[in-house]
């Protein structure tokens, strides 16, 4: 594939293309190919560096700072919340762990009813999930293949008689080193990078590494372009980009695409821009365990627990939770405290089993911009939500407890250690508190909100923006509120059914 | 306020703000080779690393040079930071003397009041400081075996 990276530029240049999609993940990937087999003229643009597989050193120090905004140190504005979000070419699917979930039929019922949303129906979507199931060899992850840490997911929800399952994901010729958060070195994820990009850059698009989009350019009520910058390896914007194009695809997550548009001062007559960011807040809980458990190896997460997820409105189970194991930097950062209590339990590491929950908030967030151009996240876990993340602290400790732990770490401040069901039954809410715990969010959603009433979402059912001919996103800002699961399929799924909208679009224009 | 008040409390001000840059910059151990950290501000982080993962490594060098990557703005704010740990906050927690000339235990009882403190700004800053240090300490193939971790599939 052939990319142009944006450190190797030695002048500016002025590009014309039908569309300019800024982002490569999982809605900008998608988008790239689909409006190339469409025959349009197509312009990628990705911040982030171009990475091949054996550029993945499997080291955290390495590649975290490649991998994530901010050099992964990107946190909510009250420092509450470390939010994990993408930057390299393939954006968040070069990161995530591969997992893969439809939409829930409940959550389309939702948009259509509550957000004006249409053409969504769990029917109208069941075969664009189909078609990127197939495109991505989608498959459910085989128990052969349950590493011990997911072993004990599943053993602990049998004791308990809870809910769970396995989880299907998108590999091909995976190797099970557990790698996968930090890049994969054997590239076996089906991912935008590997499987989207590619074909588009075959049919002409072309893709721009380490270039930083500056400003949707517009006038009178119609996009013109991009105004984007060339960064040196420094990061450091070095050569100018203008690219000239009857549209442009916002496609760079939920956060980065919500700053853009407030940077290029898009028409916001209702102030739509930037508000409803759900981002599934979640925290960690480790159990120790007798026998080795080695969590760093194989798939890092195979198994669910859908126990205390219910989809449905208004309900007070809106906890996901699956494993979370992190490699040593990851797992001492997560750790509580520090000294003596922190290295006990970090020699413990090779046996301690891992849980994350997830949950579906209803917190809702914004991003905004701070002086220096980059995006502001302000979310805070409302009162409702920081329940379920005590009800998913529990849920954990029984789980890892019924699984044959012999010691549960809630890594709080101050760190509560539980051995019995009257230890997790005394653990208050005081314990989830803002900056009690540590908490991360590695989904952010619904800044540029989809509907068809402009009062209350940004772009319409189709992702076109509601006063600005030519913008379209297609990426997770669209969702109208939280999914309660893993976002790229979705993300895929809903890039790939807009698509052609966005063609229509350029088919109409040109004419 | 007055204009002779203002411009009084002005001068405290401005003479503490010297008072503590002159302060700041003497009694420190020359050390060579940093790439973005001064020499008190290596001092600074150095003791805290030191308590975070009890020994004495070269993580502090690695977060020089990690920081020495970093945006501007980013290197600016872990300035201040150290400043803070330095000056304020051993005072905020009774003690007279500067954070790296405190004995352990009252250097972790500044850390222990920075992790827990009522602000969230503060608890963040300590999880700042904690990042950096696990991450320059782990990063270290020889702590691995402690750990029962095998490292990296793959040695390029």
């Amino acid at each position: 594939m052939q990319v142009r990276r944006g450190r190797e530029l030695t002048q500016d240049l002025t590009l014309t293309a039908d569309v300019a999609i800024v982002g490569s993940g999982a809605g900008g990937g998608m988008a790239a190919r689909e409006l190339a087999r469409a025959g349009a003229r197509v312009i990628v643009l990705e911040e982030g560096p171009f990475l091949r597989a054996e550029e993945m050193s499997q080291r955290e120090e390495d590649m975290m700072p490649k991998l994530f905004q901010e050099r992964g140190g990107q946190m909510t504005s009250d420092l509450a919340i470390r939010v994990m979000s993408g930057r390299a070419l393939g954006g968040s699917t070069v990161h995530n762990i591969n997992l893969c979930k439809r939409i829930a039929p409940e959550i389309l019922a939702l948009w259509e009813r509550e957000h004006s949303v249409t053409g969504m129906r769990e029917a109208d979507l069941r075969p664009t999930f189909e078609q990127v199931e197939a495109d991505l060899s989608v498959r459910s992850i085989e128990e052969k293949d349950r590493n011990a840490n997911n072993q004990i997911l599943a053993r602990g929800l049998t004791a308990l008689g809870w809910r769970g399952g396995a989880l299907s994901h998108n590999r091909v010729g995976c190797q099970g080193s557990g790698f996968c958060e930090i890049g994969c070195p054997f590239n076996a994820k089906q991912n935008a990078l590997k499987v989207l990009l590619p074909e588009a850059a075959s049919r002409g698009a072309q893709i721009f590494s380490d270039v930083r989009a500056l400003a949707v350019k517009h006038e009178g009520g119609r996009v013109r372009g991009i105004e984007a910058e060339a960064l040196d390896a420094g990061g450091r914007g070095h050569k100018t980009l203008r690219i000239r194009a009857a549209a442009v695809v916002l496609a760079g997550s939920a956060i980065g695409s919500a700053a853009l548009a407030l940077k290029s001062g898009l028409p916001d007559p209702y102030l739509q821009l930037g508000r409803g960011l759900r981002m599934h807040p979640g925290l960690a809980v480790a159990g120790w365990f007798d026998d080795k458990v080695d969590g760093f190896r194989g798939i890092p997460q195979s198994y669910e627990c859908t126990e205390w997820l219910d989809l449905s409105p208004g309900s007070q189970r809106r906890v996901w939770i699956t494993t979370a194991f992190a490699h040593p930097i990851g797992a001492a950062v997560m750790l509580p405290g520090f000294g003596a209590f922190h290295r006990t339990w970090m020699q413990r590491y090779s046996h301690l089993a891992v849980l994350m929950a997830m949950v579906h908030d209803q917190s809702s967030g914004r991003v905004g911009l701070r002086g220096d151009g980059r995006a502001k996240i302000d979310y805070t876990v409302d009162a409702g939500d920081r329940a379920q993340l005590l009800l998913g602290v529990r849920a954990c400790a029984r789980i890892l407890l019924a699984g044959g732990a012999k010691k549960v770490l809630i890594p709080s401040i101050p760190p509560i250690e539980v051995e019995t069901e009257a230890q997790i039954d005394a653990i208050s809410e005081e314990a989830v508190a803002p900056h009690s715990i540590a908490l991360t969010a590695v989904h952010p959603m619904g800044t540029l909100r989809m509907g068809d009433n402009p009062r209350t979402s940004v772009v319409s059912s189709q992702g076109a923006h509601h006063q600005l001919a030519g913008l379209f996103v297609l990426d997770g800002s669209l969702f109208p509120t939280s999914i309660g699961g893993p976002p790229q399929i979705p993300i895929y799924a809903l890039s790939m059914h807009l698509s052609p909208g966005v063609a229509d679009f350029l088919r109409k224009s040109s004419s | 306020m007055t204009r002779r008040r203002w411009l009084g409390g002005a001068l405290v001000v401005g003479l503490a703000v010297v008072g503590a840059g002159l302060v700041r910059a003497r009694g420190y151990a020359k050390v060579e080779g940093l790439r973005t950290l001064a020499a008190w501000e290596f001092a600074v982080l150095d003791a805290v690393i030191a308590r975070m993962v009890l020994e004495r490594t070269d993580a502090t060098r690695f977060a020089d040079q990690f920081l020495a990557d970093a945006p501007a703005r980013d290197r600016r704010d872990c300035r201040h930071l150290f400043a803070f740990i330095e000056q304020l906050a051993p005072l905020r927690c009774g003690y007279l003397s500067r954070f790296t000339r405190l004995d352990p235990a009252a250097q972790d009882a500044v850390l222990t009041w920075l992790e827990r403190a009522p602000l969230g700004q503060l608890r963040g800053a300590f999880q700042v400081l904690k990042s950096l240090s696990m991450m320059g300490f782990y990063r270290d193939a020889g702590t691995w075996p402690s750990l029962g971790y095998t490292g990296p599939a793959v040695a390029w």
